[in-house]
């Protein structure tokens, strides 16, 4: 039986992680023990045998049979200005700091877009979506968003009413809402956090409580007329869906499901 | 080299099938041989190549940019491998049990071959066992390289290596492999 010592030596002398001390002492327990040098010249010997071997050379079509099984997205040249460009780039690239990147992206999207509707606030029922326009960068998309689908939604018991549109393009989508309440009401806006990422958000005016973004969620309290706009970046170009639900004190006030990703046009089949 | 990956990982994450062309162009073989020294199948090594980059590209976006683009492309390299070798029907594995007392050495082999002969040896190992060796000789990896790329402990790879360095003497004993 040979020491786990001296194997431990013999391993990495064939390794060559020896120190100069280890292989010395080694060699002389070589000239002394036959079993310990019949082992090391065996594990020896076949070690070189297989550190000899040649790499077998892969299939000349390999290669090419691999890019053919990609669906590469096509990929879209910014016109924006080169910065917009850049922190384009570097959101989608960091892909392990993506969703924080995103969100603080998202929030200077919301800090810009407060600014815009605190100096225009809602003052109907009526939404002006092109408020939005233009003011998302996420992607690298710079095409204006496509309309989707406009929803509008009252609660004749609590005259809580809801209203809004979607937009989107190839990877930004947007809720754009209004909320009117005499009271306060929780608000969940649901989406499908495999479809869709959350970026930021917007809102006129102040709202109640805290707002929480978790497991596909956005929730706020809200009192008032309150005008929000939701940004989330598309994973995907499949259409999903959002669904916008208000409650007080957990009876549902309503619950409204809107669809992203798909024109205006169509959502009206719908 | 490593700064090299990320930049063509950076690139093939905004679709540019021109840098992941090139990834797959400096590491298809040191994969396909992976599989290769696995499983000892031509077909099935092309195979296995081919789903591992196609599962590294749909991956991409995941990687996390501070560690190297290669002990990950390794590590889902030797998972596929691992995979499609246990799919295959069974040879019979040596392990430390039945490996005892099996000295009987047949079939001289001339020795030009002798190193292709101990590759086929290998064959008859436990996977647990191949994949450290196959790392450690024919990829050239070192003990902390191949415990990140398993994700077992150091000592643990030493200890696997010792054991099937003395499973695969035995064997080439039996076979009579010089």
């Amino acid at each position: 039986m040979i020491e786990e010592k001296y194997i431990d030596l013999i391993q990495q002398e064939i390794d060559k992680r020896n120190s100069a001390g280890e292989t010395a002492e080694l060699q002389k327990l070589l000239q002394t023990n036959v079993e310990v040098r019949q082992l090391y010249e065996d594990l020896l010997k076949m070690s070189n045998l297989m550190d000899t071997a040649e790499d077998v050379e892969p299939p000349s079509t390999l290669k090419s049979s691999i890019m053919s099984q990609i669906n590469f997205p096509s990929r879209q040249k910014s016109r924006g200005p080169a910065f917009v460009r850049q922190i384009a780039e570097f959101i989608e690239t960091r892909s392990s700091f993506q969703y924080a990147y995103v969100f603080a992206a998202g929030l200077i999207v919301g800090v810009a877009l407060y600014s815009l509707v605190a100096v225009h606030p809602a003052t109907s029922s009526a939404v002006d979506p092109e408020s939005v326009s233009g003011t998302i960068i996420l992607g690298t998309s710079t095409a204006p968003l496509t309309v989707g689908q406009s929803f509008h939604t009252k609660d004749n018991k609590t005259a809580v009413s809801l209203i809004g549109q979607t937009k989107f393009s190839k990877n930004v989508a947007t809720i754009d809402f209004i909320i009117d309440s005499n009271r306060p009401v929780n608000i969940a806006v649901n989406f499908d956090a495999k479809a869709l990422t959350f970026s930021g958000y917007s809102q006129s005016q102040g709202a109640l409580g805290e707002r929480r973004v978790a497991d596909g969620v956005f929730q706020i309290t809200n009192q008032g007329k309150n005008h929000f706009v939701l940004v989330f970046e598309r994973r995907s170009s499949d259409p999903s869906e959002i669904v916008v639900k208000a409650d007080e004190s957990g009876s549902v006030i309503f619950e409204k499901t809107v669809a992203v990703g798909i024109p205006e046009s169509d959502s009206r089949n719908r | 080299m490593v700064d090299d990956d990320q930049k063509l990982v950076e690139q093939s994450i905004l679709g540019d099938s021109k840098a992941f062309d090139r990834l797959v162009e400096k590491y298809q073989k040191l994969v396909f041989n992976l599989a290769y020294k696995m499983s000892r199948n031509y077909d099935d090594s092309a195979d296995i190549t081919q789903a591992v980059f196609l599962k590294v590209y749909e991956k991409l976006r995941s990687f996390d940019p501070k560690y190297k683009f290669f002990s990950w492309l390794y590590r889902v390299a030797v998972n596929e491998s691992l995979n499609a070798v246990q799919k295959r029907v069974p040879n019979e594995q040596f392990n430390e049990e039945t490996v005892v007392g099996q000295d009987s050495p047949h079939d001289r082999v001339d020795a030009e071959d002798v190193s292709q002969r101990v590759q086929e040896a290998l064959l008859e190992l436990d996977l647990n066992y191949r994949i450290v060796i196959v790392l450690k000789h024919f990829q050239d990896l070192s003990y902390e390289e191949i415990s990140q790329i398993l994700d077992i402990p150091e000592k643990k790879v030493k200890s696997r290596l010792f054991s099937g360095r003395m499973m695969l003497r035995t064997i080439c004993r039996r076979r009579g492999i010089a």
